[in-house]
């Protein structure tokens, strides 16, 4: 069942790991603050550090975000942005031949309602290279995983720190692209502190799989980078960049700041 | 393994973040063995009926309707807490107390199930926190006072629309972060696999005593039985343990709102389409890109853009069939009954109620059997703002 095909993003895993360092991966709402910014956002972030993009496509019922994404994905909404439109921004961004790579994250009604299969095509013809589906739990997952390794899209799967070693072997067995691994329970959203027990999870998830370890939900600086660069491949960062985007006429500037500080960790 | 399917048919599942579910697993476990616990049963049983008041009355309608026919009422309104919902939250609290934890976690639209929530809260010694949507704050002070007064916690919920259905989103992000020691007392038989199995059985008691009264006055079983449907708790519990006996038409009622044919209704099942909204895939309002529309009813236990997966599925399969009331024919059957037999329903119970009436002109000789799910005491003042104290609707009998 293990990596039946490999593509970027397993690559980009494999670089920085060649340069010793994480894979970083800016989350960002399409759509927000406006959908012109949208693709100027994506190229910013990709010419100033960004290894792979998380690319949201918004939800009107978004459960497993905290409130500074939630609150990005309603303007979004506001804003009009629909499936339809996202993949065209996407497309804009695969034409220009950028470096980061794209990982979609929606919710799973949106994936249904725009036909499993059809929109798994969409993202292989876009050249996103994997799909987060936060309310798709591993029960739930066989039909989407069966059309991904078709279309090559890597599924990605969370591992929450309370995992039973049973279900930690079964996810791990699954695996591709990377494991979306949560560092705190909860919902998305930056906090001050990294979970202690890293190291030992990681060790834990690693006597399973091959598979990179991406740590999410919680970090915002450089600093947190770097503590948790020790432990796994890549590091996600969602609420603290989109928190400095509020303001369309410095959100370009600011994305760049960001992600120029967060890829500079020690 | 479980025992419980996760599944009605294509409908219901798990559709939720892995950090959810340990805690589903683990409650579904506790559940299927409360189930098989005598002691479990008994405790229940107990609080059933020395503090909720059951045996619920099966009343005969004295006056209401055309007398071609026995309608029958079953009076869950004259539970303790005025409303069904007593059942389940005292089923649920138990379980949380099984499971050894200390807090429960609600969400409440107009405030009844986040006062019933309270009560069994009060009533066990567990700590209650309850999401609301600010707008429903606003609207609904009396029963914000009634949560604080029983020692329950309510926290307003900004995000979204303001609404039921943030309050949910808002409850499921907090039971993540905290279901080591909360436990989530859903409020209908909606949401993730266990959920709505677990809510029927703790509200198939209404069917089950039901069935035995009308079997005890009649000598036979009713030919229709009738319950509205938002979630559908009242609604599956009422038909539970009558969907093996076939010569039995199950009909639940979805609020119409100001019509069917307008954008303002709840009638997930009569105009939504198949989808996944709060962890469960059913029939749901939403756009055809998947996001999910603002429900409308009169009755805000109604407002709820989806329906439990077993409803979905009796009506997918045909067992069940599903029509829809107005805000106005609810309200004029809401009046009926008051006027009528003194009873004054729940504007939830009184679509119920306008669709055995619509029944009652169509059909002879039959037994009718509605769930009356609730009291109206809650909706007195919005009726008031609506028809007015001089002012009664037209005499829906």
């Amino acid at each position: 069942m293990k990596n039946q095909f490999t593509n970027k993003l397993d690559k980009k895993f494999i670089d920085a790991k060649a340069r010793n360092r994480a894979a970083l991966m800016p989350f960002l709402t399409m759509g927000y603050p406006s959908q012109q910014l949208s693709l100027p956002l994506l190229e910013t972030l990709s010419e100033n550090g960004a290894d792979i993009i998380e690319v949201g496509i918004p939800y009107s019922d978004p459960v497993a975000d905290g409130p500074v994404i939630q609150a990005s994905s309603q303007i979004s909404l506001e804003n009009g942005t629909t499936p339809e439109k996202v993949f065209d921004i996407l497309a804009a961004y695969a034409e220009k031949k950028h470096s980061a790579t794209l990982v979609i994250m929606t919710y799973y009604n949106i994936l249904l309602q725009q036909g499993l299969e059809n929109f798994v095509r969409q993202c292989r013809d876009v050249g996103v290279t994997g799909i987060v589906v936060p309310d798709l739990p591993l029960e739930e997952s066989k039909m989407l995983k069966g059309l991904l390794d078709e279309y090559q899209v890597h599924l990605i799967h969370f591992v929450p720190p309370n995992i039973s070693e049973q279900r930690l072997e079964k996810i791990a067995k699954q695996a591709s692209g990377f494991i979306y691994l949560i560092s705190v329970t909860g919902v998305t959203g930056k906090r001050k502190q990294l979970p202690v027990n890293l190291g030992p999870l990681c060790s834990k998830i690693r006597e399973y799989t091959q598979t990179p370890i991406a740590l999410g939900f919680g970090i915002g600086s450089a600093e947190q980078v770097s503590q948790a660069a020790q432990e796994v491949d890549g590091v996600i960062i969602g609420s603290a960049l989109i928190e400095e985007l509020k303001e369309p006429q410095s959100a370009i500037d600011n994305a760049a700041i960001f992600m120029r500080e967060v890829s500079h960790y020690e | 393994m479980s025992k419980l399917s996760a599944y009605f048919g294509e409908f219901g599942g798990m559709f939720v973040p892995e950090l959810l579910v340990p805690a589903l697993k683990q409650l579904e476990a506790a559940f299927s063995d409360a189930m098989v616990d005598p002691s479990f049963q008994d405790e229940f049983q107990t609080l059933l009926n020395e503090y909720a008041g059951r045996p619920t009355p099966l009343t005969l309608c004295r006056n209401l309707g055309t007398g071609n026919n026995k309608i029958y009422l079953k009076r869950e309104d004259l539970l303790h807490g005025g409303a069904h919902k007593t059942n389940q939250v005292l089923g649920q609290a138990l379980l949380t107390k099984r499971m050894g934890k200390s807090q429960v976690i609600a969400e409440t639209g107009a405030g009844q199930h986040g006062v019933a929530t309270a009560l069994a809260c009060a009533l066990l010694g567990l700590q209650c926190r309850v999401y609301m949507g600010a707008k429903d704050v606003e609207r609904q002070q009396p029963n914000v006072f009634r949560m604080k007064l029983m020692g329950a916690e309510v926290i307003p919920v900004h995000a979204g629309s303001g609404t039921l259905k943030d309050a949910v989103n808002e409850a499921m992000r907090d039971w993540s972060a905290t279901y080591e020691d909360s436990h989530y007392l859903l409020g209908t038989a909606a949401g993730p696999h266990p959920f709505p199995s677990l809510v029927r059985e703790f509200q198939k008691m209404i069917g089950e005593e039901a069935k035995a009264q009308v079997l005890e006055n009649e000598g036979r079983l009713p030919d229709t039985v009738i319950a509205c449907v938002g979630g559908g708790s009242n609604a599956i519990g009422m038909f539970a343990d009558f969907i093996d006996e076939e010569s039995v038409a199950l009909v639940g009622v979805e609020p119409a709102g100001k019509g069917l044919q307008t954008s303002e209704h709840g009638a997930a099942i009569n105009k939504g389409t198949k989808g996944i909204l709060h962890g469960a895939h059913t029939f749901i309002m939403q756009d055809k890109v998947g996001q999910i529309e603002e429900s409308y009813s009169v009755s805000a236990g109604l407002d709820y853009p989806a329906v439990g997966p077993q409803h979905a599925h009796l009506a997918e399969t045909g067992r069940a069939t599903y029509e829809a009331v107005t805000d106005d024919e609810a309200l004029d059957a809401f009046q009926a009954l008051a006027k009528h037999e003194g009873i004054i329903p729940a504007l939830e119970s009184s679509h119920a109620l306008a669709y055995a009436l619509k029944l009652d002109k169509e059909v002879n000789n039959q037994i009718i059997c509605i769930n009356l799910s609730g009291r109206g005491d809650k909706d007195l003042a919005h009726v008031y703002n609506i028809i007015g104290s001089n002012n009664l609707g037209s005499d829906a009998s």
